[in-house]
């Protein structure tokens, strides 16, 4: 029984390495030295209720659309990557929350409903919330269920199913009302957000685009001399 | 103007084209000679046997424990000749002073200072107030330190911001210039430091915050009340220029206070513009996806409003009041005159969009936050009517409390970091001002080429650190800058903060340079933590051997060996000297070249005098020599060597596309310099054209004249202004002393001649060698400034643009009642700016026609001629001699001319053809006009055709 047990264990093993190499292998066949780039803007009315002492902005991520250059703060291993998925909240343009998803396997899950905390110290030294999570209007986790080797990208938010070629974009305004919440529609949105200004009614614009094929060498770690 | 110096001791000095001349009589002192040779670096043709005693000795002084070196690598350090101040940053800390806890007293008492006696350590212990008064308070220290030694100079190390306040008493005059011999900074933020710029727009904002939760604490908490909205953003249109009064920039502006114009600047301009930014940027639908996701609200500005970005940020370079009065510097700080008003509309950009949103969070009544979109059922009972809705109504009264409790906490906390700084001593401290970045970097966020704008902010240090660069060629006093050097793990991302030491990057800390100065840049220390900088034994070693050892001295030698290549730094000087022996009346020309530099540098040539005690730089002795350029100079006497270095020409701290900003002195640029040395003969005087005693005018007037060979001219600004004291005379090196109106006893120039060339032509006389017919005799390109057009903008909306009329004169019917400030700019065939002229037109109840009358540059008419054979032959020198006249227009006169190879000189061709041969002349002018000096250099090339023949046998 142990003898086949370790039989099963030795062949598993270069199997399973087969396989790695074989996955690793067909992404880079199909992605090559770029890898599809998906940027998700979170943006809400209200959702901050203080901004701390002035600072310069202090996201680590940088991004040129332009130059298709990618600053991280660190070094990354591309090896294998096929999606990259930018993810950032504010409020007021006041950036309190971002996140960078290197996927090898094409898929990636941004869990939008989930709290975001952005403190500052209380009045004896405590932390003091600045963000009002309940003023994030947002329908719920965003899964990105596909990348194809042409760099469309199969999107879930919510109930709703979203896909996406290389350029294209899609975006909601979504406001909290008395009712419950309310999708904008785009040829009034401005006259919607002036009044969710003053009846103080949260609002959320969640915005994804699909930014197209980015090469990896573009990706920069954020250290002076590099 | 030569100027005596008394008795026995020479001085005649001249440069003239680059040509320098000194003569004087021997020191009699073995001092200095016993310094020479401890300074010496042993670089030439010794003979073995002097090389293998010199190698005997030195081991035998080894083994005797007797520290005889004979050459700079090994030399000598000596005891402290000259007190030593240590005088740390203020610290109402009462232990041990940082320099002791460093352990860097103790490192000076192993090297020889006695505290107490040679060595003095001194710490404030009250905050400075101001850059003046902090320096009165230091010269005060410095005054007693000499009175209880009896030393007429000492040397000084300051550490932060005592630096800044030691260096601004010596550049302003409150510490005598001369005192302090070596002014040892480190970590001192020279042109101000990035955390200054971040605590103070902090407090602003902070202190703004404060006053917006006074201002609406009544309606905030007012059961129906309400906030006030932003102002409409609608109101500013697409191509506002941002309502700055039209005086701004004048001493005709008038404001009723700094907070007041910030706060004003902050809800009329900027926070209705951070809401439509919001707007647009974040909440617009459809959702178009922006190039530059990382955008900020300032880039959002310079994007999407142009004219205002150029009216109140590219374009408010001054302060609001202008430009600082001339005596001003050394006074209090003025608000209105320190900061730009690019840098006041910055501070207002961040009140503004603080201020959004503190009145976001703000808004809501009472009314809303119960019967709002989370109202949830219609409760079913008294009970749980007042259990919901008064659970509403606290968490409405919270939301408002919270912003007064945000606004307390942040005054405290910035309170507390101003407190626990020791040299300031509030918020509102001026001395913060003073530290404020003389050019701050703005996070725009677009493209990575173009994440970053660079705006002057400090209008104050950078008029003093221009003072400091203008004098610091002539100050006695050597600055020695010392810092770390910190990578910046988010230097891509976050350069603006700092691109190297957290603190005190390594640009801010470099003091304007003069050709004297040091600068040690140390790898490795993570600041805050000072102590770390100085616990350094190699930052310890470093201090102790600038202020003990000797300059290292290269010996050039003489014959025909060629050149000797000397290395050049941008961190140090580098001295030379010719082999001077023991016969008296050695003459000796040095010929200094440069043949390639790193782009944005250049290598200064200077010389200095030894007046006893220490060498000093000779004012008006020093030249700038780029690339492919060369110098030579004459010097009569041991008393004398010459200093190079690399000097910044270009931009100091350069902002590279790569999202990095570079600093010129964070890490050591070198260059190599060519130098030859010739021995000349004494009785043959300076080898020069003319008396510099003599008025070398060569024309009938001022504003006409002649140059060239036999002719001569110096300017007043090429004249030796003054020379060092004399050689073992031990006179004040500062000046004192007499001076003579003629040349020196061994200075009358006559006949020019040196043996120099080698091959039968006069040394002075600058040869050229010709094989290829695109070889330029001269590398001098034609270059010239004048006026073109006129740029008049009345003030009222009107601009007209005038090509020509150099004398500007306009005439403009303005309405009534109405206060106008009218600017015209003239500017050169660069596009560049030459005059600007401004005008307050105040206009009573009727129309008014106003004339303004202004004046820029007319070009002089010059003209060339070169002089030389039009057929020559090859291997034989053709002797070229170049003549340039001018006319200058009224209120211009020639301040020098130089030319380029020579007034007059050789060509040698080795091949036959035809060959151009040019000459250019430089003629520097200074335009007096209406209430400025403008000057101009000019310069001219011309060429002459010469067919060149190879002589054969004919039979």
């Amino acid at each position: 029984m142990k003898n086949r047990m370790g039989l099963v264990l030795r062949m598993s093993l270069p199997v399973c390495a087969c396989l790695l190499i074989g996955t690793l292998l067909v992404r880079w066949i199909l992605f090559g030295d770029s890898f599809v780039f998906v940027t998700v803007e979170e943006s809400s009315l209200n959702a901050i209720t203080g901004w701390p002492l002035t600072m310069p902005e202090l996201s680590q991520v940088f991004i040129d659309t332009g130059e298709k250059i990618l600053v991280t703060p660190g070094k990354k291993n591309l090896l294998g990557i096929c999606l990259g998925v930018y993810y950032s909240a504010s409020s007021q343009g006041v950036e309190f929350h971002e996140r960078l998803v290197l996927s090898r396997t094409g898929k990636a899950v941004l869990d939008l409903t989930a709290p975001v905390s952005f403190v500052a110290p209380g009045i004896d030294g405590e932390a003091v919330e600045l963000v009002n999570n309940l003023a994030r209007v947002v329908s719920g986790k965003l899964k990105i269920v596909k990348t194809r080797r042409d760099g469309t990208v199969e999107l879930e938010y919510g109930s709703k199913r979203i896909v996406l070629g290389p350029g294209e974009s899609w975006a909601e305004l979504l406001v909290l009302e008395p009712g419950g919440p309310r999708a904008i529609s785009a040829d009034r949105w401005k006259e919607e957000l002036d009044r969710c200004v003053r009846l103080a009614y949260p609002a959320t614009r969640l915005a994804i685009a699909n930014r197209g094929f980015w090469p990896k060498s573009g990706v920069k770690a954020g250290i002076a001399g590099d | 103007m030569i100027r005596r110096i008394s008795a026995q001791a020479f001085q005649a000095c001249e440069i003239l084209e680059g040509r320098t001349t000194m003569t004087g009589t021997r020191v009699a002192g073995s001092r200095l000679v016993g310094r020479r040779m401890t300074g010496t670096k042993a670089t030439g043709s010794r003979v073995t046997g002097t090389r293998v005693a010199a190698v005997i000795v030195t081991v035998l002084c080894i083994l005797l424990n007797i520290a005889a070196p004979l050459d700079g690598h090994a030399s000598q350090r000596s005891i402290p000749s000259k007190p030593l101040v240590l005088i740390g940053e203020p610290s109402r800390d009462d232990g041990a002073s940082l320099w002791s806890r460093a352990g860097l007293v103790s490192r000076l008492e192993d090297s020889g200072y006695e505290l107490g006696k040679t060595l003095f350590v001194y710490t404030p212990r009250e905050p400075y107030g101001d850059l003046d008064s902090g320096a009165y308070t230091l010269r005060q220290m410095l005054d007693e330190t000499i009175e209880a030694t009896g030393c007429s100079m000492l040397d000084v190390a300051a550490y932060g911001v005592s630096g800044l306040v030691l260096r601004f008493g010596l550049e302003m005059g409150i510490i005598r210039d001369g005192l302090v011999d070596n002014a040892i900074m480190l970590s001192t933020p020279q042109r101000g430091s990035f955390l200054a710029d971040l605590l103070l727009q902090a407090c602003t904002v902070v202190k703004h915050e404060c006053l917006f939760e006074r201002e609406t604490r009544y309606s905030r908490f007012s059961p129906f009340g309400d906030v006030s909205p932003t102002l409409d953003p609608g109101t500013i249109s697409s191509r506002s220029t941002g309502d700055l009064p039209a005086s701004i920039g004048s001493s005709y502006f008038s404001w009723e206070g700094e907070a007041w114009w910030v706060a004003q600047r902050a809800r009329e301009i900027y926070e209705p513009l951070y809401s439509q930014y919001v707007q647009e940027r974040f909440l617009s639908l459809p959702y178009v996806p922006v190039d530059s996701p990382k955008q900020t609200f300032a880039g959002w500005i310079k994007q999407n409003r142009p004219h205002i970005w150029e009216n109140c940020i590219a374009a408010g370079i001054r302060p609001p009041f202008g430009p600082l009065p001339g005596d001003a510097l050394d006074g209090p700080p003025q608000a209105g005159y320190d900061f730009t008003v690019a840098y006041y509309e910055l501070l207002a950009m961040a009140v503004g969009r603080n201020q959004y949103v503190v009145r976001m969070a703000s808004s809501g009544s009472l009314g809303q936050a119960l019967f709002g979109p989370s109202h949830g059922p219609m409760p079913g009972s008294l009970k749980d009517a007042i259990i919901q809705y008064g659970l509403k109504a606290l968490l409405h009264y919270a939301k408002k409390a919270l912003v007064t409790v945000k606004a307390e906490v942040q005054r405290m906390i910035a309170d507390s970091i101003v407190s626990s700084i020791g040299y300031l001593d509030s918020a509102e401290s001026q001395f913060l001002r003073r530290l404020v970045k003389e050019e701050v970097l703005v996070n725009l966020g677009t493209s990575a080429g173009q994440r970053f704008y660079r705006v002057p902010a400090n209008y104050y240090l950078d008029q003093i650190n221009r003072r400091s660069s203008s004098s610091s060629y002539t100050r006695n006093t050597r600055f020695v800058s010392i810092t770390g050097r910190v990578t910046n793990l988010l230097g891509i991302v976050w350069p603006q903060v700092a691109p190297n030491n957290l603190f005190c990057e390594v640009d801010s800390a470099v003091p304007p340079q003069g050709p004297r100065d040091t600068i040690r840049v140390f790898n490795g220390f993570l600041s805050p933590s000072y102590l770390n900088l100085l616990k350094d034994k190699q930052v310890q070693d470093s201090i102790v051997s600038l202020l003990l050892e000797p300059d290292e001295l290269a010996q050039v030698t003489t014959g025909h060996s060629g050149q000797q290549q000397i290395r050049v730094s941008s961190w140090q000087p580098s001295y030379v000297s010719p082999p001077w022996g023991t016969a008296g009346d050695q003459v000796f020309q040095v010929s200094v070249s440069i043949p390639s530099l790193p782009e944005g540098w250049g290598c200064a040539v200077w010389v200095e005098g030894y007046d006893g005690g220490r060498w000093l730089p000779v004012p008006g002795w020093n030249q700038l020599l780029t690339s492919g350029t060369k110098t030579d100079v004459i010097l009569k006497h041991t008393a004398y060597r010459i200093g190079l270095r690399l000097v910044r020409t270009g931009t100091v701290n350069p902002y590279t596309p790569g999202g990095k900003v570079e600093s010129a002195f964070e890490r050591e640029v070198s260059g190599k310099a060519l130098l030859s040395v010739d021995p000349l003969s004494t009785a043959e005087g300076a080898p020069w054209g003319n008396s510099p005693g003599e008025d070398m005018w060569g024309g009938s007037t001022p504003s006409e004249g002649v140059w060239g060979p036999g002719a001569g001219y110096m300017g007043d600004d090429n004249g030796p202004a003054t020379v060092p004291a004399a050689p073992g005379s031990g006179t004040d090196p500062a000046g004192t002393g007499s001076w003579d109106d003629s040349p020196g006893e061994n200075g009358p120039p006559g006949s020019a001649q040196s043996p120099a060339a080698g091959d039968g032509i006069p040394g002075d006389i600058p040869s050229v060698r010709v094989v290829y017919r695109n070889k330029h005799t001269t590398l001098w390109k034609p270059h010239e400034t004048y006026h073109v057009y006129w740029e008049v903008d009345f003030g009222d909306g009107e601009t007209v643009v005038l090509q020509g009329q150099p004398r500007l004169k306009i005439a403009h019917t303005f309405n009534p009642s109405g206060q106008y400030l009218v600017r015209a700019v003239s500017y050169d065939n660069h596009n560049d700016v030459l005059v600007e002229k401004s005008w307050n037109v105040v206009t009573g109840g009727e129309p008014e026609v106003r004339e303004f009358c202004c004046s820029s540059i007319i070009p002089p008419e010059v003209e060339l001629e070169l002089i030389g054979p039009q057929k020559w032959v090859t291997g034989k020198h053709a002797l070229f001699s170049g003549e340039v006249t001018w006319k200058l227009p009224d209120g211009a006169h020639i301040v020098s001319v130089d030319c380029d190879p020579g007034e007059r000189f050789h060509v040698l061709w080795e091949r036959s053809g035809e060959f151009a041969v040019y000459w250019a002349a430089r003629l520097t002018i200074d335009y007096e006009l209406e209430d400025r000096v403008i000057r101009v250099k000019n310069t001219y090339v011309t060429e002459k055709q010469v067919d060149v023949f190879t002589p054969g046998i004919t039979r």
